[in-house]
């Protein structure tokens, strides 16, 4: 056994911020989410994960972040019904080729005893020395005990561009 | 497709506070640790000692909420991810582990931490760097627990996977 492709989305066109791997099969120890990002917009932005369709406030999350002009700003820690960013992307109009590159692990996914946690690391570093330019990892839960059958990537409050890349591993 | 991330141990840890992952095999180029945890105490700190040193640990690390970051020397183990417990109701550790190049039988080994834990308060996310300096040797035994003795909760899971560069 090993790490096993289970499905690759390819942006073709700029429609959409949601993408969905659904069906997800329940035989893997863990996921692995593999993003390479980019807005259909201007600035980056925070995308996000949603499990199972839920998007009621029953997520929290806990991150550490360091931008490249505020150094380590203490992040995030709170509850939401979205958490952000978990992975980034970068606004097509104003960072042209540059990607927002990040990963989400997801262990131990199908086991029913236990409330849903996923660990990401995201960065992304656009030539700039603003706060466009940082790198975050991020704990993330929900009440669920639920096994994963299905992950929505958002975009956020951008549509994804054509040119992203969303990949769904299992290991095993 | 090669086989080029293996499972090599599940240890089911609940009700535990420490074993051992023993005869690793020597055959992978990486060590990738998952963990999936809580404690039944307050909060605890995950640990990891190589080939059973309980000595010579050195770290920098960088932690979320409250910003702290900082140095240590001289540890008795790899300083990692808090781990949740009663102060955290239904929030699980799911820190990731590389130790890199551990079967090479010339340099110090070195432990990359990406804690993360969905606590809402405290510092449960951290990036960390820590290195075992007390020898060289091949790690073929990895000692897992809590830093101040505390039991995992149940259906808490530690497993030990093989990177290989094929």
């Amino acid at each position: 056994m090993a790490m096993t492709l289970i499905q690759r989305i390819d942006v073709t066109s700029s429609a959409s911020a949601n993408y969905t791997f659904s069906s997800i099969p329940q035989t893997y120890t863990d996921l692995l989410l593999v993003t390479c990002a980019q807005g259909a917009g201007s600035n980056s932005d925070g995308n996000f994960v949603w499990i199972n369709g839920i998007s009621t406030a029953t997520y929290s999350g806990n991150m550490l972040r360091r931008t490249i002009n505020a150094g380590n700003d203490g992040g995030f820690a709170g509850s939401s019904s979205y958490i952000v960013p978990l992975c980034y992307s970068a606004g097509q109009t104003s960072f042209p080729s540059f990607a927002g590159n990040g990963w989400c692990y997801f262990p131990n996914y199908t086991n029913t005893n236990i409330n849903r946690g996923y660990n990401s690391i995201a960065g992304i570093s656009p030539n700039v020395s603003t706060t466009n330019a940082q790198m975050i990892i991020h704990g993330v839960g929900n009440t669920t005990t639920a096994a994963i059958t299905s992950i929505l990537y958002s975009g956020y409050a951008l549509n994804l561009a054509s040119g992203t890349t969303l990949s769904l591993y299992g290991i095993s | 497709m090669p086989a080029t991330y293996t499972l090599i141990a599940t240890a089911s840890v609940g009700g535990l506070t420490a074993g051992t992952f023993s005869s690793i095999p020597q055959s992978y180029t990486d060590l990738v640790i998952v963990c999936n945890t809580r404690v039944t105490s307050t909060s605890d700190i995950q640990a990891f000692q190589v080939n059973g040193a309980g000595s010579g640990y050195d770290v920098i690390y960088s932690e979320s909420t409250g910003q702290t970051t900082g140095t240590g020397t001289a540890q008795i183990s790899y300083r990692v991810n808090y781990i949740p417990g009663t102060s955290q109701s239904g929030v699980w550790d799911t820190s990731i582990y590389h130790l890199l190049n551990y079967s090479q039988g010339n340099t110090y080994k070195t432990l990359l931490t990406q804690g993360a834990a969905a606590a809402n308060g405290g510092f449960f996310t951290q990036s960390t760097v820590s290195t075992y300096a007390g020898a060289t040797t091949a790690v073929t035994s990895l000692v897992y627990g809590t830093a101040n003795g505390s039991t995992y909760a149940a259906n808490s899971i530690i497993r030990l996977y093989g990177i290989l560069a094929a």
